[in-house]
Formats: C-alpha cells, sequence, structure tokens
C-alpha cells in the first residue's frame, strides 16, 4: 500500500517543480535598474561631497575673516591706519602684530619655586614617530606614495580580453602564456618558453583585485618571492601598475594591440642594473633593452576565431 | 564560489558577482512568484522588484540564518505587497464553523502545471493563506497579522482551500486520491 498523503504535503514535496529559469529580459531589465541605481547612488555621494566642501569653504572664509578683522583692531589699537595694511612695505607690521599675539598666549606664569619646566609631548610633531609608522610596513608605503590616476575602478570584465591562449615565436624558443579567471576578481597567468619540445622554463603571473585596488603578481628572478604592481592608470588599451619600491621593475605596462596581440613592459624609475638572476630570469620570455623589456604576445589560431566570432 | 564569497562580492556590488547569485537563485523565487500571482508577467515582475531589494539591500543580511531564506523572504513579501494592491482581503468570507476532516491521498506526485491549476483554482484569499501557511510555514496568527485579517478568517480560508483543492484534484482523476469524484 502507498503511503498516505495530506495534500498539504503533496503540495509541499512537489513545489520545486514550479522553478523555472526566468527569461532573458528579466534580467536585462533588473541590471538597467541596478546601474541606474548605482549611478544615483555615486550622484548623491558626490552631492554630499560636494555640500561638505561648501560648509567647508564657508567656513573657512568666516575664519580668515574673523582673523583679519582681528588683526586690524590690533593694529589699529597700536596706531596703524587703514592705508598702511594696504602697502606691501608694511608688512613687518603684521609680524610685529603676530609676534605680540602669540607672545601674549604663551605667557609663563612662574609656579613654586622648586618647579621645573618640562618640554610638553607633543605627538603631532614627533617626527620620529610619524616617520616610523611610514616605514613599518612597505605596503603602506606604497599605498601613500602611488599616484593614483585611474578615473574609474576597473571591472574584472576589463581584463577578460586576457583570457586564453597567447604564443610568440622568439629567438630562443615558442614562448607561450596562458590566461584563466580563477575567481570573480582573479586572473591567473602562466607562461612557458618551449624549445624542441621541451618545456624550458615557466613562470607565473597574477591579476587580481584586493578591496578596492588590482594588482599585478610577477615573479623576477626564479628564487625570490612574486612582486606586486597596483593599477594606477587604466584605459581600454593600457593598464599601468606601480611598485614605487622597486627601482626595476618599477612600472609594469600592459598595452593592447589591435585584434590579437598584446604587449607587456616593464619600466625602470630611472637606471637601472639587473642582477644576473633577474636577467637569467627575465630574458627567458622578454626582450631586454636599454630602457626596460618588452614582450609582445600573439593569439592563437583558434583563440583569434572564437575572438573574431564574437566581435 | 562558495555562498559567502558570493554575497561579500555581492555587498561590494560587483556586477558578476551580482548576476551568478541572480543565477543561483531566481529559478526558486521564480517558483515561489508564480505560487502568489496567477500572470507569469507579474510573476517575473514580482520577481524583479525582489531581487532589486536583495542586491541594494544586502548590507542588512546579518549572515546567521539562511541566505536563501531570508531571499525568499524578501521575494514572498514583494508578492504580497503587490496582491495587497489588487486584493482586499478583509471582502473574504469568514467560515468559522467549518471544520473538514483531512482526507488523504495516495497521490505521491503533481505535474507542475497540475499544481498551477490548482492554485489557480482558489480566489486569492485562499490561495495566499494556503501558500503562506502551506508553503512558508506561517501561523495563523502572522498570516492574519501580514494581510490584515482576523485570524479566523485565515483559518477558515484554509480550510476551504484545502476542500477546492481536494475536489479539484478528484476531478483531475488523480488515482488513489480519496473521495474521488465526492465532496
Amino acid at each position: 500500500m502507498s503511503k498516505q498523503k495530506d495534500i498539504f504535503d503533496l503540495f509541499r514535496d512537489n513545489q520545486h517543480k514550479l522553478d523555472e529559469t526566468p527569461s532573458r529580459q528579466s534580467w536585462q531589465r533588473l541590471e538597467r535598474r541596478l546601474q541606474k541605481h548605482q549611478r544615483r547612488n555615486n550622484r548623491s555621494i558626490m552631492r554630499y561631497v560636494m555640500m561638505a566642501a561648501a560648509v567647508l569653504l564657508v567656513f573657512a572664509v568666516l575664519s580668515a575673516l574673523t582673523t583679519l578683522f582681528e588683526r586690524q583692531d590690533l593694529l589699529f589699537s597700536k596706531g596703524y591706519t587703514p592705508e598702511d595694511l594696504q602697502t606691501e612695505a608694511d608688512s613687518s607690521a603684521y609680524q610685529l602684530v603676530d609676534q605680540r599675539v602669540y607672545q601674549d598666549a604663551s605667557t609663563i606664569t612662574e609656579g613654586e619655586s622648586g618647579r621645573q619646566v618640562v618640554p610638553g609631548e607633543n605627538a603631532f610633531y614627533d617626527n620620529a614617530a610619524v616617520a616610523k609608522s611610514k616605514t613599518d610596513n612597505p605596503l603602506v608605503e606604497e599605498l601613500l606614495n602611488t599616484p593614483r590616476y585611474t578615473p574609474r575602478a576597473p571591472a574584472t570584465s576589463d581584463f577578460k580580453w586576457l583570457l586564453g591562449d597567447w604564443k610568440s615565436n622568439t629567438e630562443r624558443g615558442f614562448s607561450y602564456e596562458h590566461w584563466e579567471q580563477t575567481d570573480l576578481t582573479e586572473l591567473r597567468g602562466t607562461g612557458h618558453l618551449v624549445v624542441d619540445g621541451d618545456t624550458v622554463f615557466m613562470e607565473k603571473m597574477r591579476l587580481y583585485r584586493q578591496n578596492d585596488d588590482w594588482f599585478w603578481e610577477m615573479q623576477l628572478d626564479a628564487y625570490a618571492k612574486p612582486v606586486r604592481y597596483r593599477l594606477t592608470q587604466f584605459s581600454e588599451e593600457s593598464a599601468v601598475f606601480e611598485n614605487p619600491n622597486y627601482d626595476f621593475p618599477n612600472k609594469l605596462v600592459l598595452k593592447r594591440h589591435a585584434r590579437g596581440e598584446f604587449s607587456t613592459f616593464l619600466l625602470p624609475k630611472s637606471e637601472f642594473q639587473l642582477t644576473p638572476a633577474m636577467l637569467d630570469f627575465l630574458q627567458q620570455r622578454n626582450v631586454v633593452l636599454m630602457d626596460g623589456t618588452v614582450r609582445n604576445m600573439w593569439r592563437t589560431i583558434p583563440d583569434l576565431t572564437k575572438q573574431l566570432e564574437k566581435e | 564560489m562558495t555562498e559567502a564569497h558570493l554575497i561579500e562580492a555581492c555587498k561590494r556590488q560587483e556586477p558578476e558577482a551580482q548576476k551568478l547569485l541572480y543565477d543561483r537563485y531566481a529559478p526558486t523565487m521564480l517558483g515561489v512568484c508564480k505560487r502568489y500571482i496567477r500572470n507569469r508577467q507579474d510573476a517575473e515582475d514580482v520577481l524583479i522588484e525582489g531581487f532589486f531589494k536583495v542586491l541594494t539591500k544586502i548590507d542588512m543580511y546579518s549572515g546567521s540564518g539562511s541566505f536563501e531564506g531570508w531571499i525568499r523572504r524578501i521575494v514572498v513579501n514583494e508578492a504580497l505587497m503587490f496582491l495587497r494592491k489588487r486584493n482586499n482581503f478583509h471582502l473574504s468570507i469568514e467560515a468559522d464553523d467549518i471544520d473538514l476532516p483531512k482526507k488523504p491521498t495516495t497521490v505521491e506526485e503533481l505535474a507542475a502545471q497540475d499544481i498551477l491549476d490548482l492554485l489557480d483554482e482558489l480566489p486569492t484569499g485562499y490561495r495566499t493563506v494556503f501558500n503562506l501557511y502551506v508553503l512558508e510555514g506561517l501561523k495563523h496568527r502572522e498570516i492574519a497579522q501580514e494581510l490584515g485579517i482576523s485570524i479566523n478568517t485565515s483559518k477558515s480560508q484554509l480550510i476551504l482551500a484545502r476542500k477546492r483543492m481536494q475536489e479539484l484534484l478528484a476531478q483531475k482523476a488523480y488515482p488513489g486520491i480519496e473521495g474521488r469524484g465526492k465532496n
């Protein structure tokens, strides 16, 4: 005898049958609404920033005026006339007043005998502390020192053109590069140099986002840990990654050419010298020149065909 | 990608993650919408509205409790708001004295179309109470609050829904339904 069920149980057990993929238009409509919402959010953030800036400006103007009037009062009380204030030569009058104001503010009253004056602790001017906090963490320094030119934060989709297989026939052998997406905001690449059918060299690269920044991570020689470069400039054709802690490479430029070709440049800060280990590593797949290195890669035929079909 | 990673990425408003989240949960949630709303286009509208809220208010998800459950509550609320605009649940007849016995059925499977047909045959009041009680697991007190009706109305609508469904199921000639053709 089959198991007896109440009609409600029957519904509970079968409700998943109503699951159905919505139409494509549904996602497109939702996507448009989300984009609109994002734009509106950005605009309102800008509005708040501008309001805050306006308030600060008004405050700054008011305090500047107040200071000016206070100084004028003091000058007049010392017998200066408004005409004196307009002459450049009388800037000494301001200095005099400033000095008096300073003296008034810092009047020291004597305390009991036997008390000593000790210099107060002023954390703000503790240069040693400031310098220490800057150098303790190389990443902090890297983030502080690198100028940011990125007009907008690139999305993973902006780098998707890199995915797939690339090749280059160099003097040393066949150079291959393969890129794949390994996470929502991470692409990983491997480079090979193949000579007579044998892989004689391999390197790994990683392009990923952390918080609001994109990084390019690569090895510079076979024995050292990978180094990362932060994205500072970005456009559809090129991306510049920088790390001020390194003289070479100081910059990595990824340049996308017309269909099916891209270049990777490694550039120095100024003059540069390569360590033997670095030279050995970098010249495997790059052409080392006087002012940096360059590597050109072309789409492999199957990938190029796919790309052309899409376009 | 784990659910936690997906949520984090959606909190950062990453478009790829938003699409992934939609692809993962939209089919189930469309099923939910279809249970409440007759017209397919309206059901998709409610789905879009629900997911818009999910994706723009995802910061409010605390992480405790099932994420799918959280999405489902938002979508169900959206469906109820849609229904409230078009229906007055107060107008439903109260039927305190109805107390029908549960009729067991040996039917194990219902086809998707049959589920929809049965739901479509129910008046909106019955259908909504049925969905909230049977499929969302709400108590009559909660349903009454949600729809702005009395607890008795909620109870009686559920009883009437059961009765109507048993009749319809019998008409559909499902083998094994007890009291087939009667009621």
